[in-house]
């Protein structure tokens, strides 16, 4: 069994884009060679954002199959909460920057929590909080 | 289930067979997919030797995932209702999704 890594919301949504990095990831997914997980406010953030009819809905529901989904315990709130207040983009509460900090927020706690690497395109970023952050 | 248009005159058939016989061809249409009506004109085709070719081939031969009629019938259901794929299906699906927005 392939060791588990985290995915960001940005592989699936690159990967629905036409990405060619996020296709060799999920094709590796598909084949059995990696196994990955991504957390449950990722999964809310996609069922909310990206998908917009059926087709999409049927889309994503095939993709997340292959996916292990990690629930947001308590625990991993509080260390989310304390990554986000230390890294708060300077921006209004209604922005969409702070929803998708909020996201790498429990992504960072998740990885740090499990030592799972996460893929990501925002490695710096993952790497500066001691994450294992891998690119696609 | 939305059933498919037939083209052509049709005539109903009302006979009592063997409940195996009944059981196997149901079975062997849920597992290819198709409607029992749809598999016993196929298996009287066969018998009756009319240009015929296994189901199977029939079935597979220039389909995609989207052209399944239970792909079909899910597709046609409103925003949040049931998503109920097997592994192969899901598979297929999800290759079907790179490029897709």
């Amino acid at each position: 069994m392939p060791e588990l890594a985290l995915l960001d919301e940005s592989v699936l949504v690159q990967y629905m884009a036409g990405d060619d990095g996020a296709r060799m990831l999920i094709d590796k997914l598909l084949a059995g060679e990696v196994s990955l997980a991504l957390t449950a406010s990722t999964a809310l953030h996609l069922w909310s954002h990206h998908v917009s009819d059926r087709k999409a809905e049927i889309h994503m529901s095939a993709m997340i199959r292959f996916i292990e989904q990690i629930p947001l315990t308590g625990d991993l709130a509080k260390i989310a909460g304390s990554i986000q207040a230390r890294n708060r983009p300077g921006v209004s509460d209604e922005h969409e920057e702070i929803r998708l900090a909020e996201l790498k927020a429990v992504n960072a706690a998740t990885a740090l929590e499990t030592g799972m690497p996460i893929y990501s395109r925002d490695v710096d970023w993952y790497e500066g909080l001691g994450c294992q952050a891998l690119s696609y | 289930m939305p059933r498919q248009k037939q083209e052509g005159p049709t005539r109903q058939l009302y006979a009592a067979i063997r409940e195996d016989l009944y059981l196997a061809a149901k079975t062997k249409s849920t597992e290819l997919r198709i409607p029992l009506r749809e598999f016993l004109e196929r298996a009287i085709e066969l018998a009756l030797d009319r240009d015929a070719r296994p189901v199977s081939m029939q079935q597979t031969s220039g389909r995609t995932i989207w052209n399944d009629e239970y792909i079909v019938m899910q597709a046609d259901q409103p925003i949040g209702s049931p998503v109920e794929l097997t592994d192969e299906e899901a598979r297929a699906i999800a290759k079907d999704a790179f490029g897709n927005r």
